[in-house]
């Protein structure tokens, strides 16, 4: 069963000056345990897509659907977890406390079974020995770990990232790729994770859908057939170079494609 | 391990030590000041200007009177600070639920601020009595509207991303309040504690000036109109001290309650 359905999506969001297309006709599947990018040119909507799935945004027209569930019903079921560019930390709990906080805003739950839970994530996210730190006192790759250890808190089936590394420099977010793949190896969540870097998507994702510019929609489908695990000498390989080159082709057509509804093409 | 150590010892001496570092300099000055005025002042002024020495010879002396009044001014601040946060922090929790609410009410508030306080100290009168409530109420008065402004913009200017981070958590709106909006307002609160916590001794002091018996500034106004000039500054001594003391507190109590404050209001983003 697809854990998330898209079906003839369309998105215009009213402006001042008129409505703007945003998405048209977005059609896919995410699979269970299903690792899958959404790449594009910037203001494509590739975020849009994420905050309509997370129902933050209602679709224009079409389906949406979480196992079978609406986006409202799946978020009252607790079936997705949002990771955004920023980590958003509390600045007055401690990290662990802002771990926490799902389950907190979910109840049932003793402070003791809480603190264990997350103290479990923050162990998985490699932060043990922060708890009681404070927020402004991690690095910003360690923000990032914490908020990956509270996306998990409330072990989401699937897990919606919006450019979770965007902020981050290049070699921190090398590292945090990695433990991103080990975490999500030791979890049963699909992700749907936003990008606008090729060589992050090729190394984690099993399938990239491409986006076209304004109105976004998903003009390719490229499943990324690469050996789990994924190491740096996976990164480094000829394969992911070509698929990286394939992304890279595919975006430079819809492009250029777009440029040319835009302003005719230029003749020779 | 090693960074959070560190990161905590930073963090302590950052705090109050730094605070009592940074106003050395201040101190040295005004002890220049004061020495300049205990002995550069002619004889002849001594009268209108009393030196240092001889107004704290006069605290000594009437100390037991001072206290009563003291302590009359200091309920009466603590009074009205206590009910117009309240009520400023209450009515700014009705802002940001209702636009009816914010709509009625602030424009009330900014007449209510804009009136002379002085001037509506007769009027307080008439209605509550020459006894404490009218002093009460003026103290509330001069808290209250730097509160409300204060609790409002904090109430309302949490990142939206915070709010979202709670809406997929399906938080409800209580608990969006309890666990984002109140706490992300608090040093926005503090900030306004700087202002009226000494305001509202001010307004206490006002309030007596015009009409009491007891309190510092029925104390002020007795010594000004008996020309008793060394009580008089001595009493003026003891309302600073006392204003700043308030002020220290908010000081304080930031520090203590608010220490994320530092790095400013805002929830932590990526950097």
């Amino acid at each position: 069963m697809a854990s998330v359905k898209l079906e003839k999506i369309s998105k215009e969001f009213q402006l001042k000056d008129g409505a703007v297309l945003a998405l048209n006709d977005v059609n896919g599947e995410i699979g269970d345990r299903e690792f899958v990018s959404l790449i594009g040119p910037s203001g494509c909507g590739k975020s849009t897509v994420l905050r309509l799935i997370a129902g933050l945004v209602p679709p224009t027209n079409g389906e949406i659907r979480l196992h079978g569930l609406t986006p409202a019903a799946a978020r009252s079921q607790r079936m997705y977890a949002f990771v955004f560019q920023d980590p958003v930390m509390f600045p007055w709990r401690t990290v662990i406390k802002n771990v926490e906080m799902p389950l907190e805003v979910v109840g049932g739950k003793t402070s003791k079974e809480r603190a264990d839970h997350a103290q479990a994530l923050l162990k998985l996210v490699g932060l043990q020995g922060f708890e009681k730190a404070m927020p402004n006192q991690l690095s910003g790759g360690m923000k990032h770990r914490a908020a990956i250890a509270r996306a998990l808190m409330l072990e989401p089936p699937v897990l919606l990232m919006d450019e979770p590394f965007g902020a981050l420099d290049e070699i921190t977010r090398d590292r945090m790729n990695l433990e991103l793949l080990r975490i999500w190896g030791a979890t049963n969540a699909a992700v749907i994770f936003v990008t606008h870097s090729i060589e992050e998507a090729v190394f984690l994702s099993d399938r990239i859908l491409v986006l076209s510019p304004r109105p976004g929609t998903i003009v390719a489908d490229i499943p990324i057939d690469l050996p789990r695990p994924r190491t740096l000498l996976v990164k480094q390989s000829e394969q992911a170079f070509n698929y990286s080159t394939l992304v890279r082709k595919k975006l430079t057509e819809i492009t250029i494609a777009a440029e040319i509804d835009q302003f005719g093409a230029t003749p020779e | 391990m090693e960074r959070v150590e560190q990161a905590k010892r930073k963090k302590t001496s950052n705090g109050l030590t730094d605070a009592a570092q940074a106003y050395g300099t201040s101190a040295l000055l005004i002890l220049a000041v004061l020495a300049l005025w205990q002995f550069g002042i002619p004889e002849g002024m001594s009268s209108a200007l009393p030196k240092p020495t001889l107004i704290a010879v006069t605290i000594w002396k009437i100390a037991p009177i001072l206290w009563d009044n003291v302590l009359q001014t200091a309920l009466e601040a603590l009074l009205g600070f206590v009910f117009g946060t309240l009520a400023a922090v209450l009515i700014a929790i009705g802002f940001v639920y209702s636009r009816t609410v914010a709509r009625t009410v602030y424009p009330i508030a900014v007449i209510l601020r804009s009136l002379p306080l002085i001037a509506l100290m007769p009027f307080l009168v008439s209605w509550l009595g020459t006894g404490i409530m009218s002093k009460v109420v003026l103290a509330a008065l001069t808290c209250f509207f730097p509160t409300l402004v204060n609790m409002v913009q904090g109430l309302t200017s949490v990142e939206p991303q915070a709010l979202e981070l709670m809406q997929t958590l399906n938080a409800n709106e209580k608990q969006v309040f309890w666990k984002v909006r109140l706490p992300y307002a608090l040093p926005f609160l503090f900030t306004s504690f700087k202002i009226t916590s000494s305001a509202a001794v001010l307004g206490a002091i006002i309030g007596e000036w015009l009409w009491a018996n007891v309190g510092l500034g029925a104390f002020i106004v007795n010594a000004m109109f008996n020309m008793q000039g060394p009580e008089l500054w001595a009493s003026m001594m003891v309302a600073t001290a006392l204003s700043i003391l308030a002020y220290i507190l908010a000081v304080v109590g930031e520090i203590l309650i608010v220490p994320w404050q530092k790095n400013g209001p805002k929830i932590e983003v990526g950097k």
